[in-house]
C-alpha cells in the first residue's frame, strides 16, 4: 500500500509501467505514472472523468503513442516489441465497436484470424466463448442488431478469442443497466477465477471496490494512491464521517469548518455532513458550538468514510 | 510476408461482408458507372469502340474506390477502425486489405461494364491477355488510390464529398471521353498527374491497338509505382494518425 504508486522488481508483475507520461501539445494527460499489476489479480485504475485513465488503458494497448517512460508486459518492451506485446493482451474498448454487419459468429472468427489462431482452434473457442458469455442462441445474429448488454458481452468475448494473459477493458460496464452491470461483473470475476489477469478502467467507485483486488487512483493525470480496497480505506481512516442536525436552524457552514477536527463540511437536506480528523476533538466542538448558539443537536451520529468518501477524499474532493 | 498477406485477406473478406451492400457502394460504386457508360455509349448513336475503354477504366476507378471508402468511412465514424490497430498485424497488411476489398468489388462491376459494352458493341479486346493485365493494374491502382484519399481525409463524414472532387474531373481530364492529346496543352499536362489517365491509357491499347500519349510499357509500370506508393503512403499514413 502506498499513497506515492511504485513498483518494485521482486513482485511477479505481469504488466509494468514505469514513469509513464503522455504530452499532447502542452497539455499532460499523463504525469510519471509507475505501476504494477501482478499476475492474476484484478487491478483497477479508478479516477474522475479526463484524469486520465483511458489515455493510459489506450498507451498500454499501441493505440496512443507513449511520450516518455516504460511498459513492460510479460517481459516485454511495449515500445520496442508491440506486435508481440499485442498477442499476449486482450482489449476491450469503452465502445462495442465489433462490426455492425457481421454476425457474433463471424465477428468472433475474425479476431481469431486477426491473432493468429488456427482455424480448428479458432472454431472450438468462439462456441467456447459464445457459450461461456450465453450468447450460444445470437450465434448467427448481427452484432447490430443486439441490445447493449449483449454487444458489451460479445465485445469482451471477441478479446478473448486468442487466450490473452491480461485483459485490458476500458469502463466496461458504461452504459449498461443494473442486470447489465451485475452479468458484466460475474463474467469479470469468473474469467479471474480462471486464470485471466485483468485491468479495469472505471469511474465507478462501486465498482472498483467490488471488483477489484488493487486500485490506484488517479487524478489530473497522476497515480494518488495505490492498494487494495480496505488499504485505500485505512489510507483516510484518520478521517471520519459526522452527520449533525441542528434546531431550530442550520448554522452557517463556515462557522462548522472553524470548529477544531474539522476538515470539510457539506450539507444535505438539512443535515451537516462532516469529514473530521478527529472525532472526539470534533464532537466537543459541536456541542459547545450548539450550547454557545442556543442551539439544539436533533441528530448525530459518527461512522467510518464509504468508498466514495474515500475516493474523494484520495482526489482531493473538497466535500464528503 | 505470408502474415502481411493472409491478414490483408482477412480484413478483406471482412470488409465484402460488412459493407458491399451499403447504399454509397452500391449508388457511387455500381449504379454510377454503369449508367454512366450505357448513357454515353447510346447518346452517342454510333456506338464507339474508341470511348469503350475509358468507360471500363472509369468503371473501375469509381467501384474500387468506393468499396475502399466506404469500408474506412464507416470504421472511422463508428470507431471500429481502431479494433484493426489492436491487432497484432503491419499497418501494410492493413492497407492492402482495404485495397483488397475494393479489388474484388472493382474487379465485378468492371466486368459487368464489360458486358454491357460487349452487349452494346459486339467488340471484344484486341488482345485478350494485356486486357486482363490491365485490368488487373487498373483495378489494384484505383483502390489503392481509393484508400490512400479515405485515409486522408480527416473528417470522415466528408469523403464521398472529397471522393468525387477529386474523380469526376478525371473523366474529362484523362482520356475518358477526350483524347489527351486533344486536350489544351495546360490540361494535357495536368493529366500526366491522374491515375485514370495511365488506366485507360493502357486498357485502350489493350482494347483497340491504340493509345494517345503514354506507351503501354510506361502505363503499366507507372501503374506499378502508383500502387506500391499509394500503399505505402497509405500505411505512414495510418502510423501518423495514431495520436
Amino acid at each position: 500500500m502506498s499513497r506515492a504508486a511504485s513498483t518494485s522488481v521482486t513482485e511477479d508483475c505481469i504488466c509494468r509501467v514505469e514513469g509513464l507520461t503522455k504530452d499532447y501539445g502542452s497539455f499532460r494527460a499523463v504525469d510519471n505514472i509507475s505501476f504494477c499489476v501482478r499476475r492474476g489479480e484484478i487491478f483497477g485504475f479508478l479516477g474522475p472523468n479526463g484524469a486520465g485513465k483511458t489515455t493510459t488503458i489506450r498507451m498500454l494497448c499501441g493505440l496512443t503513442k507513449i511520450t516518455k517512460g516504460k511498459a513492460i508486459i510479460d517481459g516485454h518492451d511495449l515500445r520496442k516489441e508491440e506486435r508481440i506485446v499485442k498477442k499476449l493482451i486482450g482489449v476491450v474498448p469503452d465502445i462495442s465497436n465489433l462490426y455492425a454487419e457481421l454476425s457474433c459468429w463471424d465477428n468472433l472468427i475474425f479476431c481469431g484470424e486477426m491473432y493468429g489462431v488456427p482455424r480448428e482452434e479458432r472454431v472450438k473457442r468462439a462456441e467456447e466463448l459464445l457459450k461461456f458469455f450465453g450468447l450460444g442462441r445470437f450465434k448467427n445474429r448481427k452484432f447490430k442488431n443486439l441490445s447493449k448488454g449483449l454487444k458489451r458481452r460479445l465485445t469482451i468475448a471477441a478479446a478473448l478469442m486468442h487466450s490473452p494473459k491480461i485483459l485490458f477493458l476500458d469502463e466496461p460496464t458504461i452504459g449498461l443497466d443494473v442486470l447489465g452491470k451485475r452479468k458484466i461483473w460475474e463474467i469479470i470475476n469468473e474469467l479471474n477465477r480462471r486464470g485471466v489477469t485483468i485491468f479495469l478502467t472505471t469511474h465507478n467507485i462501486y465498482e472498483a471496490f467490488r471488483l477489484c483486488h488493487r486500485i490506484a487512483v488517479i487524478n489530473q493525470g497522476k497515480i494518488v494512491a495505490v492498494g487494495t480496497p480496505n488499504e485505500l480505506k485505512r489510507m483516510v481512516a484518520a478521517q471520519e464521517i459526522v452527520e449533525v442536525s441542528f434546531s431550530p436552524s442550520t448554522p452557517h457552514t463556515e462557522d462548522i469548518l472553524s470548529i477544531e477536527g474539522v476538515v470539510s463540511v457539506k450539507v444535505v437536506d438539512n443535515t451537516l455532513r462532516l469529514v473530521v480528523d478527529d472525532a472526539l476533538t470534533a464532537l466537543d466542538g459541536i456541542i459547545e458550538y450548539a450550547r454557545h448558539k442556543g442551539l439544539r443537536i436533533s441528530m448525530l451520529s459518527l461512522r467510518g468514510a464509504d468508498a466514495e468518501e474515500v475516493f474523494l477524499s484520495l482526489v482531493g474532493g473538497k466535500n464528503a | 510476408m505470408r502474415d502481411v498477406l493472409e491478414h490483408a485477406y482477412y480484413i478483406a473478406k471482412k470488409d465484402l461482408k460488412e459493407y458491399y451492400m451499403k447504399p454509397g457502394t452500391i449508388s457511387w460504386g455500381v449504379l454510377f458507372p454503369i449508367a454512366f457508360t450505357a448513357a454515353f455509349l447510346f447518346k452517342r448513336g454510333e456506338y464507339s469502340v474508341w470511348a469503350a475503354p475509358g468507360l471500363i477504366a472509369m468503371t473501375v476507378l469509381f467501384s474500387a474506390t468506393s468499396m475502399a471508402g466506404a469500408s474506412i468511412v464507416f470504421e472511422r465514424r463508428i470507431g471500429s477502425f481502431e479494433r484493426l490497430l489492436l491487432f497484432p498485424t503491419r499497418y501494410v497488411s492493413i492497407a492492402l486489405g482495404k485495397s483488397f476489398g475494393g479489388f474484388l468489388f472493382g474487379l465485378i462491376t468492371s466486368l459487368t461494364t464489360l458486358l454491357i459494352v460487349y452487349a452494346l458493341l459486339h467488340a471484344f479486346p484486341l488482345n485478350p491477355a494485356l486486357f486482363a493485365l490491365s485490368l488487373l493494374l487498373a483495378i489494384l491502382q484505383s483502390s489503392s488510390f481509393g484508400v490512400l484519399i479515405a485515409f486522408a481525409i480527416k473528417d470522415p463524414s466528408q469523403t464521398m464529398t472529397v471522393f468525387n472532387i477529386v474523380r469526376f474531373p478525371m473523366i474529362f481530364l484523362s482520356g475518358v471521353i477526350i483524347p489527351i492529346n486533344q486536350l489544351p496543352p495546360p490540361l494535357g499536362a495536368l493529366s500526366y498527374a491522374l491515375p485514370l489517365t495511365y488506366s485507360t491509357e493502357l486498357i485502350r491499347y489493350s482494347y483497340t491497338g491504340e493509345y494517345s500519349v503514354i506507351p503501354p510499357a510506361i502505363a503499366s509500370v507507372a501503374m506499378v509505382v502508383q500502387t506500391l506508393a499509394f500503399l505505402i503512403i497509405t500505411s505512414m499514413l495510418i502510423r501518423k494518425s495514431i495520436p
